[in-house]
């Protein structure tokens, strides 16, 4: 065989989430501590294939990444011809725990990018228990909104292509052309109206600010890394949210953008392995 | 910044493909100058500098020249490197009837991203 063959396994599995059972996708490679990924909004799971091919990563965690549903490619839920999908803060965090429980993960980290990382400072908070660490990529704690709420009732939303557009400003100059692109086919590639479902939870249903600061650090690891070019939740959100978490670790990626681990996967090895290492130190 | 734009789109038929159902007319608004881009079918006929007695346009986006030189920049720095960018952080203003450069989005931003050629 000539063809170069990832070690990247996609498999399917049928999970209940709040009530009802979906058909879920997920990807996985590698062996070691589960490292649980979430996907941004209007995206899915192959935001995180650079880092499944990665020994440095593979050869330590089981890193493993699912599609959301209606993302990607797990399913909506029955009867998804007749209703509008918005995601809520208590689904998100559902889909999320049913996963990790369903597939008997033990205490794995998570770590989420944008929506998945405004979702980990919540995991954070109220289910540390269940996660030995949590690594919020582009996270913060309360919506930062650079466009008006109005215009998600453009239909233009509903457009792969301008969902594209809308977020390519947050991907980096310094990004490889080719991974920034790929980054962008994700957005194109999403089913019409999952964005802006998913915004739903991203501009309305995540202020997590009300929550207030944590009087006890979180029973996992908090590390929150934002790329400097990130106006989506900007260097100084992700600092204002880690000042409300005891013993959050900050940590600003330089030259990078929303995307970090799809769009400049060499340059985020940079910035993610000293954390996995540390996080690999931990006694557990 | 503007020279040379109308042939820089002509030169590209992809742009002019992503346009194609676009006619319109915006502005670009360098300090206090005002400059309108007329779009007929995806193709960019003409730039006309102000100033003008109540030219209508559809939208527009001003910033101060400064802000349009680091926006030009190939690697410019961070909230400079796009348009939402630059209005984000208040470097820039988006200003008028956002449905059409929402409509035309990827069409508007590549029309922008010519601007950091050389004329």
């Amino acid at each position: 065989m000539t063809a170069r063959i990832e070690p990247i396994t996609g498999r399917y599995a049928h999970i209940e989430i709040m009530g009802e059972t979906y058909r879920i996708y997920f990807e996985e490679a590698g062996a070691g501590i589960p490292l649980l990924c979430l996907h941004t909004a209007g995206a899915h799971s192959s935001q995180f294939r650079h880092l499944m091919c990665d020994e440095a990563v593979t050869s330590s965690y089981r890193v493993i990444a699912f599609d959301l549903p209606w993302h990607g490619k797990s399913n909506p839920p029955f009867g998804w011809q007749d209703m509008e999908y918005k995601l809520t803060a208590d689904f998100y965090t559902g889909a999320t725990i049913a996963f990790s429980d369903a597939l008997e993960l033990d205490r794995p980290v998570v770590m989420g990018c944008s929506m998945g990382g405004r979702l980990v400072v919540r995991l954070a908070r109220l289910h540390g228990d269940k996660f030995r660490a949590a690594i919020g990529l582009e996270g913060s704690n309360r919506p930062s909104p650079w466009w008006d709420n109005s215009w998600l009732e453009n239909d233009v939303f509903a457009r792969g292509d301008f969902c594209a557009a809308l977020v390519s400003g947050l991907a980096s100059p310094h990004s490889p052309d080719e991974f920034r692109n790929e980054t962008l086919w994700h957005y194109h590639q999403s089913g019409s109206g999952v964005f802006k479902g998913d915004m739903h939870f991203f501009r309305t249903d995540s202020q997590f600010e009300a929550d207030g600061a944590a009087a006890e650090p979180s029973a996992c690891k908090v590390f929150l890394m934002t790329g400097e070019y990130d106006y989506s939740c900007t260097p100084a959100d992700t600092e204002r949210t880690a000042k409300t978490i005891p013993g959050a670790r900050a940590i600003i990626m330089r030259d990078m953008g929303h995307f970090p681990m799809s769009e400049h996967p060499e340059r985020f090895r940079e910035y993610i392995l000293p954390v996995l290492d540390q996080i690999a130190a931990i006694d557990c | 910044m503007l020279t040379g734009l109308v042939e820089k789109a002509a030169a590209r038929p992809n742009l002019q493909r992503l346009g194609r159902n676009c006619t319109a007319e915006f502005v670009i608004g360098v300090n206090d100058v005002r400059h309108h881009i007329v779009i007929k079918d995806g193709a960019i006929v003409e730039v006309l500098e102000g100033p003008f007695k109540m030219r209508p346009y559809s939208f527009s986006i001003t910033a101060p020249a400064a802000s349009w030189a680091e926006f030009c920049k190939p690697k410019p720095a961070p909230g400079f490197n796009d348009v939402f960018a630059m209005t984000s952080y208040g470097h820039a203003a988006l200003e008028g009837d956002s449905a059409v450069f929402l409509e035309h989005l990827r069409f508007f931003k590549d029309i922008l991203a010519l601007l950091r050629e050389d004329g």
